[in-house]
């Protein structure tokens, strides 16, 4: 077996740009997306051009066997988790701070709702998160491997 | 700078099993009539790319699968608000369901000999 994970590596690269002139908050998703890899490393960011406004995201990263590393930028809101076995799953915020484009003043926040050492989920937005949301019209990022660490970093 | 064409706008570069580096632009097509000569049309397939652009539901599908294969993407995609549905994007490579199922049999291994 672990010749095979050796021979067969399948690196994922995806730098990802996106754009979605909304001029209200969008009631369904803008992006959907599907990465998939077995025994490489997938790494992706999702990043929004300057001139867009928060759009909706829905992504999907899985790998087996691989580490997972997804990055997105301060305007992603919605719900996350990262998964994995026998390795560790973590979920990073830096300090870039974007104030809500359609709620000026609002906080940005990360509401972590399980943290453990293979598994994390929570909320990231503006505000306090406790608003019942529509899944439609909620961002989604889901991180899953196996045998690999794999980190979800928001920049913001 | 990133110039936003039509209605999506893929600068796509992958990395194939010989390390041969293949550039595609994919402009999907927005009407039945300029058609980019770039454009892949629909369902066809080019360097493990799918491009499917249905003009009736207003969805694009940019679909990049290989098996076994390094991937690097660079891709720029666009939503219009008013269109009915999101902007889909596929990646995928790696070695498919069987060797993945090898896999999750293996981790089954690992967690009951612990």
């Amino acid at each position: 077996m672990w010749l095979l994970t050796l021979l067969l590596c399948s690196n994922l690269t995806a730098n990802v740009t996106i754009l979605a002139p909304n001029e209200d908050p969008p009631l369904r998703p803008n992006f959907v997306a599907n990465l998939r890899t077995f025994s490489g490393v997938l790494t992706t960011n999702f990043l929004h051009d300057p001139a867009s406004p928060p759009a909706i995201i829905q992504l999907r990263a899985v790998n087996d066997l691989g580490p997972v590393n997804v990055t997105l930028d301060s305007l992603f809101e919605g719900i996350f988790q990262v998964s994995t076995k026998q390795a560790t799953a973590s979920v990073t915020q830096g300090n870039a701070s974007v104030t809500d484009p359609w709620v000026p003043g609002l906080p940005r926040t990360m509401q972590t709702d399980l943290n453990s050492t293979e598994r994390s989920y929570g909320w990231i937005g503006w505000g306090d998160g406790g608003t019942l949301w529509n899944a439609y019209e909620l961002g989604e990022v889901l991180i899953d491997s196996s045998l690999a660490a794999v980190t979800l970093s928001f920049l913001g | 700078m990133i110039r936003w064409l039509h209605r999506a706008h893929l600068t796509l570069t992958t990395t194939v099993h010989t390390s041969q580096q293949v550039t595609d632009r994919y402009i999907p097509r927005t009407n039945h009539r300029d058609v980019p000569r770039q454009d892949l049309s629909r369902h066809q397939y080019h360097h493990g790319v799918r491009a499917f652009d249905d003009i009736r539901l207003n969805r694009i599908y940019l679909s990049i699968l290989l098996i076994d294969s390094p991937i690097v993407a660079n891709i720029s995609l666009y939503n219009n608000p008013s269109w009915k549905h999101p902007t889909t994007l596929e990646v995928h490579t790696g070695n498919g369901c069987v060797l993945a199922s090898i896999s999750s049999f293996y981790v089954a291994f690992d967690i009951a000999s612990v």
